[in-house]
């Protein structure tokens, strides 16, 4: 019988392989712990998953040539974890204690659940001589019979890249994990995180900030966070992951609004205030107003009266450019009014005045800043010579060529 | 802790005092669309319904002077338009009340004529153009005794009482001099212009017994001159005494003397603007919202009045310097 000349080609392949990997292995030197998934007590499948997926990882760090040693639970390898005094170690510390209570060089922990059908796993190693996050992966399946193979190709993943990134460690090559679960500052209580484009919520604020699950980013690197809220626009963000930087603000949300209170105050009635109810009949688009403007003129001179002016202004705005999620807008404004005087003077044919007009264009820039939107308006009204009024038949400027110019802030009710 | 609740309000008042400085400084802080005058206003009243006619004309002629008299103190408003029969309303200075209205028709029966040029003379009676107005009777008595050359006229100066001699200044057109007369024997003299710096007398008024005399001269620059009324006859050179300046930016500005400095508002300009005596630099100013507002200050300087052709509203205001 002839033995195909494939068969001794492969086997050679296969012993040079897999003598080429324990070689290496042996050439470092290198010892794992494997910390087996905590399995809640009368859980069948999450037992039958972790056992398998804790089996394939060993299997693959002993076919590398790894020397796996037996993981044991003790209070005193979790408390050398804590970095300072009273904190509670983070998950990091936690494998880098184990590693080093148990004489090794490697940590790999694992967590298996079991929930709703579906198994959820993740897998990291970590090397306690740089406390550096080398390999990682995770992922979620049907928890039937086919998912065997994806832990298995899970499994052996994650050792292949974790023995590689340990030679890169040793050159000091290796791009550096951030050593910490990433903390986000929000003022939107509630508000979901979401990560890239995932559709699963990462975390939720909780009392202003939210932790999200430790991942093993390098640093330096973007993370995309995306924040979501009911009945707030998504905001998102590109975080840069720096070395020492655990926690990161983020954007404050902005409202859905449909209806809103602008309170101003500007040049042309610097002595006074003007106040406006806005009914959005689009959801920040388009919107029906009514704003009255009272305020004073008066030169701060013993020989001046107060003359009290009260301009009352109703219109139709519209955004123009951006969207409503922008930080910066452009809305443009149409309306009309009137503007009544009261003239204090001592003999007077006539006290109270009413000038009607019409303003057909009105600038308003928007912008969203800390929580708060902050209007600048251009108003240039044309008055209507009725013969009630002081202006006369023509457009309404101060100074001669300046239109009014406020500046208000936008508050949602 | 008890230093801070001290502080606190110290820091406020500092905070409100400074706001106030800087208003009081600073006319931005009181711009508006509406004109300054309104600040300072003590009557109006509307033009359009002392004479109805006027309604709806965009072109009208006014003048308005105060006359004060022993028999009578009163705002005198010439007004005329095309199709509009040319009339003086006689006002109460204090209320702007009507007192009476002389129309054209009512001079001319009367002997004599009107036109802008408004004043009163020595016995008191007023003089409406050339008319003599004797304001017990209420009616036009005859043509004023000063020989007034109406065609020529382009400026009138209001008497000066009160210091001896009763004094009349005319002028007409540059070129053709200033004449000053002084009663009872309305003796002419020809202040003496000189011919290189060819001044014009833009106005005059009294101040300290000493008559002021506001020139501009033939290169633009603008200033004044103290003149002691028992020095006039027979004749005021310009050029012997030395004028000061004031800096007013326009070839071409109404201006108003008064006690408290000249006052000017450049050609077509909202501005107008109250200047220094002694250093001829700008004090203060307001803005008025049209440009075609009529704007006549009392020589006293106490008040200023604004008409509003389009509204027709006249308001009298107190000036901003003069309670």
């Amino acid at each position: 019988m002839r033995i195909p000349r494939r068969i001794p080609l492969f086997c050679a392949l296969v012993f040079f392989s897999l003598s080429s990997l324990a070689l290496h292995a042996q050439d470092v030197g290198l010892s794992v712990v494997i910390v087996p998934p905590q399995v809640p007590a009368n859980n069948e499948n999450t037992r039958l998953f972790s056992e398998s997926f804790e089996t394939l990882v060993q299997t693959e760090f002993l076919s590398a040539g790894y020397k796996v040693v037996p993981f044991a639970s003790t209070d005193s390898a979790v408390s050398e974890g804590s970095g300072t005094e009273g904190e509670t170690p983070d998950a990091l510390d936690k494998a880098v204690a184990i590693a080093n209570a148990s004489g090794v060089r490697l940590c790999v922990v694992i967590n298996v659940v079991v929930s709703a059908r579906f198994l959820v796993y993740s897998v990291y190693a970590v090397d306690a001589r740089y406390s550096l996050v080398l390999g990682s992966d995770s992922g979620s399946v049907y928890a039937g019979l086919t998912a065997l193979a994806v832990i298995q190709d899970s499994a052996k993943a994650f050792v292949a890249h974790t023995i590689v990134r340990v030679v890169e460690a040793g050159a000091g090559s290796a791009a550096i994990p951030i050593p910490y679960a990433i903390t986000l500052k929000s003022r939107d209580e509630g508000a979901e995180v979401f990560l890239g484009e995932s559709q699963e919520s990462a975390a939720v604020v909780e009392n202003g900030i939210a932790v999200l699950p430790y991942i093993p980013l390098p640093e330096n690197s973007r993370l995309a966070i995306s924040l979501k809220k009911d009945g707030y626009y998504d905001s998102s963000r590109q975080v840069k992951l720096l070395g020492k930087e655990k926690a990161y603000t983020l954007p404050e949300l902005r409202p859905l609004q449909n209806n809103a209170l602008v309170l101003s105050w500007g040049y042309g009635r610097l002595l006074g205030m003007g106040g406006a109810y806005r009914h959005y009949l689009i959801s920040d688009q388009v919107f029906l107003f009514g704003e009255d403007d009272l305020y004073l003129q008066y030169g701060f001179n013993p020989y001046a009266s107060p003359v009290f002016h009260n301009d009352i202004f109703m219109g139709i705005g519209a955004y123009l450019f951006f969207d409503p999620s922008s930080a910066f807008r452009v809305s443009a404004a149409l309306g009309g009014g009137a503007m009544l005087t009261l003239l204090p003077q001592k003999y007077a044919q006539q006290r109270f005045f009413a000038d009607y007009y019409a303003v057909p264009f009105c600038l308003q820039f928007e912008y969203f800043i800390r929580g708060r939107q902050l209007v600048l308006e251009f108003r240039a009204p044309f008055a209507f010579d009725t013969g009630t009024g002081l202006l006369g038949q023509r457009w309404c400027m101060i100074s001669e060529f300046l239109p009014m110019i406020t500046l208000g802030v936008v508050l949602p009710l | 802790m008890k230093a801070k609740i001290i502080r606190r309000p110290l820091v406020l008042v500092f905070l409100i005092s400074a706001f106030i400085t800087l208003a009081g400084s600073c006319s931005f802080i009181f711009a508006s669309y509406f004109s300054d005058e309104l600040m300072y206003a003590d009557a109006n009243v509307n033009l359009f319904t002392l004479v109805p006619e006027l309604q709806g004309k965009n072109h009208y002629e006014v003048s308005i002077r105060r006359l004060d008299s022993p028999l009578l103190d009163s705002l005198a408003i010439f007004v005329r338009a095309d199709l509009v029969e040319a009339r003086v309303l006689l006002l109460n200075p204090e209320t702007l009340s009507l007192i009476d209205t002389i129309t054209q028709a009512e001079a001319v029966a009367g002997g004599g004529q009107l036109f802008k040029q408004l004043s009163v003379n020595q016995t008191g009676s007023y003089l409406l153009g050339n008319a003599l107005y004797d304001p017990l009777s209420k009616s036009v008595t005859g043509t004023a005794a000063v020989p007034v050359p109406v065609s020529e006229i382009s400026f009138f100066i209001s008497p000066i009482m009160g210091i001896g001699p009763f004094h009349f200044i005319f002028f007409g057109s540059p070129g053709t001099g200033v004449q000053y007369y002084s009663s009872p024997t309305y003796n002419l003299a020809n202040i003496v212009i000189n011919s290189v710096v060819s001044p014009t007398l833009l106005g005059s008024t009294m101040k300290d017994n000493k008559l002021l005399f506001l020139i501009k001269l033939g290169d633009g620059s603008i200033g004044y001159i103290n003149v002691d009324p028992a020095n006039v006859l027979p004749a005021v050179d310009f050029n012997s005494i030395s004028m000061s300046n004031i800096s007013i930016d326009s070839d071409n500005p109404q201006i108003w003397l008064t006690p408290y400095g000249p006052i000017a508002r450049p050609n077509k300009s909202q501005l107008i603007t109250r200047y220094d005596f002694a250093t001829g630099k700008a004090i203060d100013s307001i803005n008025l919202d049209d440009k075609n507002k009529f704007i006549y200050f009392e020589n006293d300087g106490c008040f200023f009045y604004v008409i509003d052709r389009v509204s027709g509203l006249l308001i009298k205001s107190k000036t901003w310097w003069k309670k």
